[in-house]
C-alpha cells in the first residue's frame, strides 16, 4: 500500500477521477441504503435453490447413498466432482489476495475482497461434499485425529483423504483469517460512518481500529505475513486435492502431473468465476469504475495462459499414456476421448481448451460480454474437467468384467444445484454486510498523491488552478 | 432388520430398583451424621455396582435342562440329501441353535464328493420361505390335519379310479409307501419330471432290455462327446458329472481328457468344452447319424444308418472325431451322450456308445440311475383320464405340471374335473390351489426320507430341525391315509399292519428305521452310521447287459426337418432349473453364468440373429410359436448370447410362475418375473416360432456387460500344445517389481488361495455358497438393473476375440473363460492405504481385513480397488420379510447401510478352524479350514490353504508354474493364485 511513482503511460486503476471520498461513499453505499428489487430477486433464488439443496442432501442422508446414481465400480461422481470443482473456484481468491499481493499487483486491489470472499464460501460449498458423500455422514468426525474413546484406533496418516481434511481445514482457517484482516480498516471505516446497532456490530468486528499510524504499520505487517503464509497453501490445496487421484492405482487418476496440473486448473477456473461474479457485481452495484476493463482484461489474460497451460496438462496426459506403454493407462485416455463418456471430455476440451485462445485477441479481451459468456463457459468446463477426470477413470479401468455406465439421478442434479444456491446465498448476504471494495487497498493505489505533481504540470502547461478536489484529496488521505 | 436385536434386554442399573431391601432399610434409618452418611452412601454405592454386575437379562429363562446335543451357539452338521432336483447330492446341514442355515455338499457321498450347486445351496433358504403354508386347507379353508384326514379317507373309502401323482422318488422306503398306498386303494403311480429323460430309458429298453438311465462315469471317460447335453448344468445330475469330468482333466496326472460339444444354445458345458460345434437341434439326428456312421466304417462295419448329413457341422470334422473315438486307446474309454428326449436320437447314441465298447465302462446299467423316472408318456395318459372325468381321487404330491408341463393350461381345466383331489405341498402353487384339499407337507430339511439316486447306492437325509409350522411330512400323510404304519422292503412280502384310529401311530422316522433295519442295511451296516454318513453304498463294478443293434430301425426318426423361422431351444437355467425355487430370492438374483442376466427369462439369440432382426439387446421381442396344438406368443427381452446357432432363439424354462411367488411382485410390474415357455416343450419336435420386434425397451439387470478381456491378461488359456512345451511357462512370464518396502511379515499362518481356471465351469455354486454363509444381501432387480449386487464373489465371463479356426465372425462361436472373483487380499494392497478411518487393514495372517464397525463408507477403497470386488451398502437391504432372517448365520455381522464389504475370505471359518486345532492342541492341517466358495465347489477349483505352510495343497499349487496372479504390474501382490486353462483341442 505504499505510494510509489508510477509512469504516466500506464493507465489509472480507477477511472472516473474519483476523490477518496467518492470512494468510501461508493464502498459503503451497499451496506448502508436499502437492497433493491434486482438483490431481493437474485438472494431468494438463491435461497430456494439453498433450500432445494438442504432438502435433498437431508432426504439422501435419510434414505442413503443410494439415492445417488454410482454403482458398484463408479463410487465417486458428482460428489468429487462437486468437490474438487468448488475447492478449485476457492483458488483465485488467495491468488489474488497473496501472490498478487507479494508480487505488488496493484490492480488486485479493486478485486481482492470479492475473491476471497468467494474463496471462503467456495470452501464451504466444497467442504459439504466430503461430508455428504459419505454413507454414514453422522460418523464423519472419525476423520479427526484428536484422543478419543474409540479404542487405539486412530485416523489413517497414509489415506489422501485424511490429508484433504487438513489441507482444506488449513486453507479454509488461514483464507478466513486473511480476508478477515483485510477487513479490518474498512469495517472500521463502516463503523464511523453507522449509528446504532449497526455501529456496535461494526465497532466489535474492527477491533478498536484507530486509525494510527503504529496500527497502519502492524496491519501492514500482519498482511504481508499472512500472504506469506497464504501462497504456499495456493500450491498446497490443490496439490493434495490431486493426491486423492495421483497416490493411486486406477489409470487416468494414477498420474504425476496431477499437481500442477490441478493448481494451474484452479486457478483458470477460480479466475473464470471471479470473472463472472464481478462482470455481474459491477454492473449490478455501479462498480464500473473501480472493477474497470482493464482488470477484466488482467484476469482474461490470466485465463489465457492458464487455460493454455491447463490444455498442456492434457496433451501431456495422451502423450504419458502413449509414452508409457502402459496398456490400461492408454486404454484409458482413448476411452476417454471416444468412449461413452466421450461427449464430457469433448465439452471439457472445447471450454478450457478452446475457448480461452480467443482472449489473444485484445477486442475480445475488452469485450464485457465475450469475457462473461467466456467465464461461464470455463466453469462449465472446468467441472466436467473433473467429471471426467473422476468417472470415465473409474467406469472402466482394470477389469473389463466390471465396467459399467454412470447416470446421476435428479438428486444429485439439485445437491449440485444446491451449492451454488449456498454460494450465491452466502455471496450476496457479503455484498450487502460486508465493504465490496477493499477501499482502504484502493485508495493506496490511486493517483492521489501526484495530484501536486500534476498541478505543477498541469500549471506549466495551462494554468489551470488545483482543483477543491485535489485539497480534499489530500485531506483524506492525512486523515486515512 | 429391525427386529434381530428384540430379544435383547440391556441389564437395568439403576439402584432404585436393584436396591437390595437391607440397604434399603439402612437408608430409612440413616442418621444425618456426616460420618454416618459415608457409610451409608458408600454402601449404597457398593450395592449398586454389585446389583448392576449380577443383573440378568429380563426374560430370558435359561434351560432347566439343557439339551443333550446341541450346545448354544456351536455348529451341528447333520447329513441329508438335496432335494432341489431330482440328483439328490449328499449334503451336510449346518444346523445353529436348532435351525440350518447352510447347505453344504457332504464330502464322503458318492453323489456330488462335497460339491454343490447353486440351486442346492439356496435350498436352505426354501425352508424359511414365507409362503409356505401353515396350516392343512380344505376347500380353500383352513383346517386340522384329523379333519382332513377324515375328508381324505372317506373319499378314497369308495373311490374306484385313484391316481397318485408324484416326482422322482427313488427311496427304497418312500417307494414302498407309495406301493402300498398304492395297492391299498388300487391306485396306480404317475411319476412327473418337468424336463424328463424318458428317452434315454425307453433306447435301453430296446438296445439292453432293461428299460433304465445307466450312471454315467466321466471320469472314465478319455474323450466326451456331447450332442445338446449340458451335463454340467442341467443335465441328469450336474454336479456328480461337474467333479467326474474335472477329475478327468487333472493336468498333474496325464493329459486331460477332451470334450466336444455340439450345441444350438450356448451353455456352461459348452463354454469350458475342448471344441465346441454349434448345432441346431433340427440337425442333432443327422449329426448323431453322421457320427455313428463313420465310427461304424471304422470299426469295419457297413454304414448303420440312411440320411443327409448335418449341415451345420463339416463332415470333415464329424470324420476327425469318429477317428478320434476309434482310436485304440480310447476303446472303452469314451462317451457319447445327447440331450433332449427324442427316442430315435437315443438309439442312435446307444448304438455308438456299443461300437465304442463304453458299456460297463462309462456307462453302467447295473447300478442304473434313477435320478429321472418320470415319464411323459404316463403323465399325458393321466391328463387325459382327468379331462374324460375318469379319476375318482387325484393325489398330487410334490410335482407341479399345472405349471411345469406343455400342457399346463389342460390341467388346469382338467384338474378339477376329478371327483376329489388332493395335494401334499408345502406351498399354494398352480396345481395345489387347483385341488379341493391340499395337506401341508415339510420342507425336505424337516423330513427324514431316503434316496436311491443309483441302484445300489441308498442314502438317508435326517431332518435339519423340527417343522417350522408343524405339518407332516408326505409318506406320513400318505401312510396315514393308507392307514398303515410299517412297510417292508419293495418287492418282498408286504407284511403291513393296519391301525383302527386312522392315524398313523409312529413317526415316519421308525417307520424308516424299521424297514432299513430290516431291508436296507447289510452286514457291516449300522442305523447310526448311515445316518451319519447319510448313505450305504452296495454298489460294484460298472456292467452292462449286452446290448443289441436296433437302431436302424427308427433311425429314420432321427433326423427332422429344419422348421422355418426360428428354432425354439428350451433350457433349465443354471439358476431357476425347472422354477420349483422361483420363490427364492438367491437364485432369482443369481445371474446367469453366460448371459449375466438376473431377475428374468429372456430371448437369447445370437448377434447375426440380433442384425437380420434389426434389434439390439434389451429390445422386447414377441416370440410366436406352436408346439402341437399349443400356440403361444411370448414378449421377451433379447439377449445377444455370441456362441449360438443362428435362426435358434433359447428361452429358460422356470419362468413366469403366477402363484406361490411372492419376490415376482416386488421386482416386476406385472407381479409375473419373466415367462413360462413350458407350453413350447415338446420333447420329439423342433418347434418353430417366429420373432418380431415388440417395439419397445426394457432394463436388463446385468452384473456383467462387458463380454472381452480387451486383450488384458486376466482369464489365461492355454492349448495343450503350448502346456506341454513348457509346463510352466505361465509363471515365467511374472517379473517381481522392485519395491522400496520391506512388506509384511507373516510369522504364523499366510492364508491364500488358489483358483484353478481349467476346473472352474461357471456353475455358480460358489457364488450362492458365499451369499449363505455371509449374509449377503439380495437387492432386487432394479438395484442390479444400477449395478449394485453384492455379490462377493462374482464370476467374471469372457468371450475370445480370436478369430476362429473355421475364420468365422468372432462371435460365432468365440471360447467361453470363466473366472471367479473376489477380494484378492492383496499384500501391498490400494484400499487399506486410501482408507481414512483405518476400516479396512491387514491382517498377521495375510487377510485384508474390513472393519464394518470403523467404515464410514467413503468408498475411497472400492474405487482404488483395482479388481472392483468391493461392495458398497447403499440402502438398507434387509429381506422384506423377516422370516428369512432365520438363515442367517451368526458368525457374520450383518451390515447397515452406508458400510463397505467384501470377500472376507470367511474369516469366521478360519478363526473356527484355528480354534479346533488349538482344542485338540496340533498344529492346524491342511484342508481342515475350507471357505465357502471352495467347499460349494463342484470340481475343486478352490484351494485355500496356508502359503507359509509349503506342503499345503494350495502352496503346492501356488508354485506349480501354471499360477500366476492377476496385474502383476502394478505390485499389489495378491493373495490368490489364478491357474490357467488348458484347453486340450486334440491336436496333441
Amino acid at each position: 500500500m505504499s505510494h510509489s511513482v508510477e509512469s504516466e503511460l500506464r493507465e489509472p486503476l480507477v477511472t472516473g477521477d474519483k476523490t477518496l471520498h467518492d470512494i468510501t461513499e461508493a464502498a459503503c453505499a451497499p451496506m448502508e441504503r436499502k437492497p433493491n428489487g434486482l438483490w431481493w430477486a437474485a438472494f431468494l433464488v438463491a435461497l430456494s435453490c439453498l433450500g432445494v439443496g438442504f432438502a435433498t442432501v437431508s432426504y439422501q442422508v435419510a434414505t442413503g447413498i443410494g439415492t445417488w446414481g454410482l454403482n458398484k465400480t463408479v463410487g465417486w461422481a458428482f460428489d468429487i466432482t462437486n468437490f474438487v470443482f468448488w475447492v478449485g473456484i476457492g483458488h483465485a481468491g488467495t491468488l489474488i489476495s497473496a501472490v498478487l499481493f507479494l508480487f505488488r499487483q496493484k490492480w488486485r486491489t479493486s478485486i481482492n475482497r470479492s475473491a476471497e470472499a468467494m474463496t471462503i464460501f467456495a470452501v464451504i460449498c466444497a467442504a459439504i461434499f466430503p461430508l455428504i458423500h459419505m454413507g454414514r455422514p453422522w460418523l464423519a468426525f472419525w476423520t479427526a485425529p484428536y484422543p478419543n474413546f474409540r479404542g487405539p484406533l486412530w485416523v489413517n496418516f497414509r489415506s489422501p483423504l485424511l490429508w484433504d481434511v487438513f489441507a482444506i481445514s488449513t486453507y479454509f482457517t488461514i483464507s478466513a483469517v486473511f480476508w478477515y484482516i483485510g477487513l479490518i480498516p474498512d469495517l472500521a471505516t463502516a463503523r464511523d460512518r453507522a449509528k446504532g446497532i449497526r455501529k456496535k456490530i461494526y465497532g466489535i468486528m474492527s477491533f478498536g481500529w484507530n486509525g494510527s499510524a503504529r496500527i497502519w504499520s502492524r496491519y501492514e505487517t500482519a498482511y504481508m505475513l499472512f500472504a506469506g503464509l497464504a501462497t504456499p497453501l495456493v500450491v498446497s490445496v490443490h496439490t493434495i486435492v490431486s493426491m486423492d487421484f495421483a497416490t493411486s492405482v486406477i489409470p487416468g487418476w494414477h498420474t504425476t502431473i496431477f499437481p500442477p496440473y490441478f493448481v494451474i486448473g484452479a486457478i483458470f477456473s477460480g479466475f473464470a468465476m471471479v470473472m463472472t461474479l464481478l462482470i455481474i457485481m459491477r454492473k449490478v452495484v455501479n462498480f464500473e469504475e473501480y472493477i474497470t476493463i482493464n482488470h477484466l482484461e488482467n484476469m482474461a489474460k490470466v485465463i489465457m495462459v492458464t487455460g493454455s497451460i491447463v490444455g498442456l496438462a492434457y496433451a501431456t496426459e495422451f502423450f504419458m499414456a502413449w509414452y508409457s506403454g502402459s496398456e490400461y493407462e492408454g486404454f484409458t485416455f482413448i476411452n476417454r476421448a471416444t468412449g461413452p463418456f466421450a461427449w464430457a471430455y469433448w465439452i471439457m476440451v472445447s471450454c478450457n481448451v478452446i475457448t480461452p485462445q480467443l482472449m489473444w485477441f485484445k477486442k475480445l479481451r475488452r469485450n464485457v460480454w465475450v469475457l462473461f459468456i467466456l467465464s461461464i463457459f470455463v466453469n462449465i468446463g472446468m467441472w466436467f474437467e473433473r467429471f471426467v477426470i473422476v468417472v470415465t477413470s473409474l467406469h472402466r479401468d482394470f477389469m473389463p468384467s466390471s465396467w459399467t455406465y454412470y447416470t446421476p439421478t435428479m438428486i444429485e442434479f439439485l445437491t449440485l444445484l444446491g451449492s451454488f444456491g449456498l454460494f450465491f446465498t452466502c455471496f450476496l448476504l457479503f455484498c450487502r454486510v460486508l465493504p465490496m471494495l477493499a477501499f482502504g487497498e484502493i485508495k493506496g493505489v490511486m493517483r492521489t498523491g501526484k495530484h501536486k505533481h500534476d498541478e505543477h504540470k498541469h500549471a506549466a502547461k495551462a494554468h489551470k488552478p488545483a482543483t477543491a478536489k485535489a485539497h480534499e484529496h489530500e485531506k483524506e488521505v492525512a486523515h486515512v | 432388520m429391525n427386529d434381530r436385536f428384540d430379544n435383547i434386554i440391556l441389564p437395568d442399573n439403576t439402584p432404585d430398583e436393584a436396591m437390595p431391601p437391607e440397604i434399603a432399610r439402612e437408608f430409612e434409618r440413616v442418621s444425618a451424621s456426616r460420618r454416618r452418611f459415608m457409610q451409608v452412601s458408600g454402601l449404597a454405592a457398593l450395592g449398586a455396582v454389585v446389583a448392576g454386575c449380577t443383573a440378568q437379562p429380563r426374560h430370558v429363562v435359561p434351560q432347566v435342562k439343557r439339551d443333550a446335543e446341541i450346545t448354544p451357539g456351536a455348529s451341528y452338521w447333520y447329513a441329508g440329501n438335496c432335494q432341489a432336483c431330482s440328483a439328490n447330492c449328499g449334503v451336510l446341514h449346518k444346523t445353529r441353535d436348532g435351525r440350518p442355515i447352510k447347505v453344504e455338499g457332504n464330502p464322503i457321498h458318492p453323489v456330488g464328493q462335497g460339491g454343490l450347486c447353486a440351486k442346492g445351496q439356496a435350498f436352505v433358504l426354501d425352508l424359511y420361505d414365507p409362503e409356505r403354508i401353515k396350516t392343512p386347507l380344505f376347500g380353500g379353508k383352513q383346517t386340522s390335519f384329523k379333519a382332513l384326514d377324515t375328508e381324505v379317507m372317506a373319499a378314497l373309502k369308495d373311490a374306484k379310479n385313484v391316481r397318485l401323482l408324484t416326482s422322482t422318488q427313488s427311496g427304497p422306503a418312500t417307494r414302498s409307501v407309495i406301493d402300498e398306498f398304492c395297492k391299498k386303494y388300487s391306485a396306480k403311480h404317475v411319476v412327473h419330471d418337468a424336463i424328463a429323460l424318458s428317452a434315454i430309458a425307453d433306447a435301453h429298453k430296446q438296445t439292453h432290455g432293461t428299460r433304465a438311465i445307466p450312471r454315467y462315469l466321466f471320469d472314465q471317460a478319455r474323450i466326451t462327446v456331447s450332442f445338446g447335453a449340458d451335463f454340467m448344468g442341467a443335465w441328469l445330475s450336474p454336479v456328480e458329472f461337474a467333479r467326474q469330468w474335472a477329475d478327468s482333466r487333472k493336468l498333474e496326472k496325464n493329459a486331460p481328457a477332451r470334450l466336444v460339444q455340439f450345441e444350438a444354445a450356448m451353455t456352461i458345458t459348452g463354454g469350458v468344452a475342448d471344441t465346441r460345434f454349434r448345432l441346431p437341434d433340427s440337425e442333432r439326428g443327422a449329426a448323431l447319424i453322421a457320427l455313428g456312421n463313420a465310427v461304424a466304417k471304422r470299426n469295419g462295419k457297413a454304414e448303420l444308418f440312411d440320411a443327409a448329413p448335418p449341415k451345420a457341422v463339416p463332415a470333415a470334422e464329424i470324420e476327425k472325431l469318429a477317428a478320434e473315438l476309434c482310436s485304440l486307446k480310447n476303446l472303452g474309454k469314451s462317451l457319447v451322450i445327447a440331450g433332449g428326449n427324442n427316442l430315435a436320437e437315443q438309439l442312435v447314441v446307444n448304438q455308438i456308445n456299443m461300437m465304442l465298447g463304453n458299456y460297463g465302462a462309462t456307462l453302467d446299467l447295473t447300478h442304473a440311475s434313477q435320478q429321472k423316472q418320470g415319464d411323459p408318456a404316463a403323465v399325458d395318459a393321466l391328463l387325459a383320464e382327468l379331462d374324460a372325468g375318469n379319476v375318482d381321487v387325484l393325489v398330487v404330491w410334490g410335482v407341479n405340471p399345472a405349471y411345469d408341463s406343455a400342457h399346463g393350461a389342460n390341467w388346469v381345466k382338467a384338474l378339477p374335473k376329478a371327483k376329489f383331489s388332493v395335494a401334499i405341498a408345502d406351498r399354494l402353487d398352480e396345481t395345489a390351489s387347483l385341488c379341493k384339499a391340499v395337506a401341508t407337507d415339510l420342507h425336505p430339511m424337516e423330513c427324514w426320507r431316503d434316496h436311491e439316486p443309483h441302484m445300489g447306492l441308498v442314502t438317508l437325509s435326517q431332518p435339519a430341525m423340527r417343522p417350522l409350522y408343524g405339518g407332516r411330512q408326505a409318506e406320513e400323510t400318505l401312510l396315514t391315509w393308507a392307514n398303515i404304519d410299517r412297510v417292508v422292503m419293495h418287492g418282498s412280502e408286504p407284511e403291513v399292519m393296519s391301525k383302527a384310529s386312522g392315524r398313523a401311530l409312529k413317526a415316519y422316522r421308525d417307520v424308516l428305521k424299521e424297514f432299513w433295519t430290516t431291508g436296507v442295511l447289510k452286514a457291516g451296516d449300522t442305523w447310526e452310521l448311515a445316518i451319519q454318513r447319510g448313505y450305504v453304498d452296495h454298489r460294484g463294478q460298472p456292467g452292462a447287459p449286452a446290448g443289441t443293434n436296433v437302431a436302424r430301425v427308427d433311425a429314420a426318426k432321427a433326423v427332422q426337418a429344419a422348421p422355418k423361422g426360428y428354432e425354439v431351444v428350451l433350457y433349465e437355467s443354471v439358476a431357476i432349473g425347472d422354477g420349483r425355487q422361483a420363490n427364492n430370492p438367491w437364485l432369482q438374483e443369481l445371474a446367469d453364468p453366460l448371459t449375466k442376466v438376473t431377475w428374468e427369462n429372456y430371448a437369447a439369440l445370437s448377434p447375426a440373429s440380433l442384425s437380420a432382426l434389426g434389434i439390439v439387446e434389451g429390445d422386447v421381442v414377441r416370440v410366436t410359436a406352436k408346439a402341437d396344438d399349443r400356440a403361444l406368443t411370448l414378449e421377451l427381452p433379447a439377449v445377444k448370447q455370441p456362441g449360438m446357432a443362428d435362426n435358434t432363439v433359447a428361452i429358460a424354462l422356470g419362468y413366469g410362475r403366477t402363484k406361490a411367488c411372492k419376490i415376482a411382485q416386488a421386482n416386476s410390474t406385472s407381479g409375473v418375473i419373466g415367462a413360462n415357455a413350458y407350453p413350447l416343450l415338446s420333447p420329439n419336435a423342433v418347434v418353430a416360432a417366429t420373432i418380431a420386434a415388440a417395439g419397445r425397451k426394457t432394463v436388463l439387470a446385468m452384473t456383467q456387460t462387458h463380454d472381452s478381456q480387451e486383450g488384458r491378461p486376466h482369464a489365461r488359456e492355454l492349448s495343450l500344445a503350448e502346456f506341454m512345451k513348457d509346463p510352466k511357462a505361465i509363471s515365467k512370464e511374472h517379473v517381481p517389481t522392485a519395491t522400496m518396502w520391506t512388506g509384511h511379515e507373516y510369522k504364523g499362518h499366510r492364508w491364500g488361495m488358489v483358483i484353478d481356471l481349467n476346473a472352474c465351469i461357471g456353475c455358480s455354486g460358489c457364488v450362492v455358497g458365499c451369499q449363505a454363509e455371509n449374509n449377503l444381501p439380495v437387492v432386487g432387480k432394479e438395484e442390479v438393473a444400477t449395478r449394485r449386487e453384492m455379490a462377493w464373489m462374482r464370476l467374471d465371463r469372457y468371450y475370445s476375440d480370436d478369430k476362429p479356426a473355421d475364420q468365422g465372425a468372432v462371435e460365432d462361436n468365440p471360447k467361453v473363460a470363466f473366472q471367479p472373483m473376489m477380494c484378492q487380499h492383496c499384500e501391498n494392497a490400494p484400499c487399506e492405504t486410501v482408507c481414512p478411518v483405518l476400516a479396512t487393514t491387514h491382517s498377521s495372517e495375510g487377510l485384508n481385513q474390513q472393519t464394518y464397525n470403523r467404515c464410514v463408507g467413503t468408498r475411497y477403497c472400492a474405487n482404488n480397488c483395482p479388481f472392483k470386488v468391493r461392495r458398497f451398502n447403499w440402502f438398507n437391504y434387509g429381506y422384506a420379510d423377516p422370516s428369512l432372517n432365520l438363515v442367517l448365520n451368526p458368525d457374520v455381522t450383518v451390515r447397515t447401510r452406508g458400510i463397505m464389504e467384501k470377500c472376507s475370505m470367511c474369516v469366521q471359518r478360519i478363526h473356527e478352524g484355528k480354534l479346533q486345532a488349538k482344542k485338540a492342541g496340533i498344529p492346524l492341517p491342511d484342508h481342515t479350514i475350507k471357505t465357502a466358495c471352495e467347499q460349494s465347489c463342484p470340481t475343486q477349483a478352490i484351494v485355500f490353504g496356508d502359503m507359509n505352510d509349503k506342503n499345503s495343497e494350495a502352496a503346492k499349487l501356488a508354485a506349480s508354474g501354471r499360477n500366476y496372479v492377476l496385474l502383476g504390474e502394478l505390485n499389489v501382490r495378491p493373495s490368490i493364485q489364478y491357474l490357467a486353462k488348458v484347453r486340450n483341442s486334440g491336436e496333441v
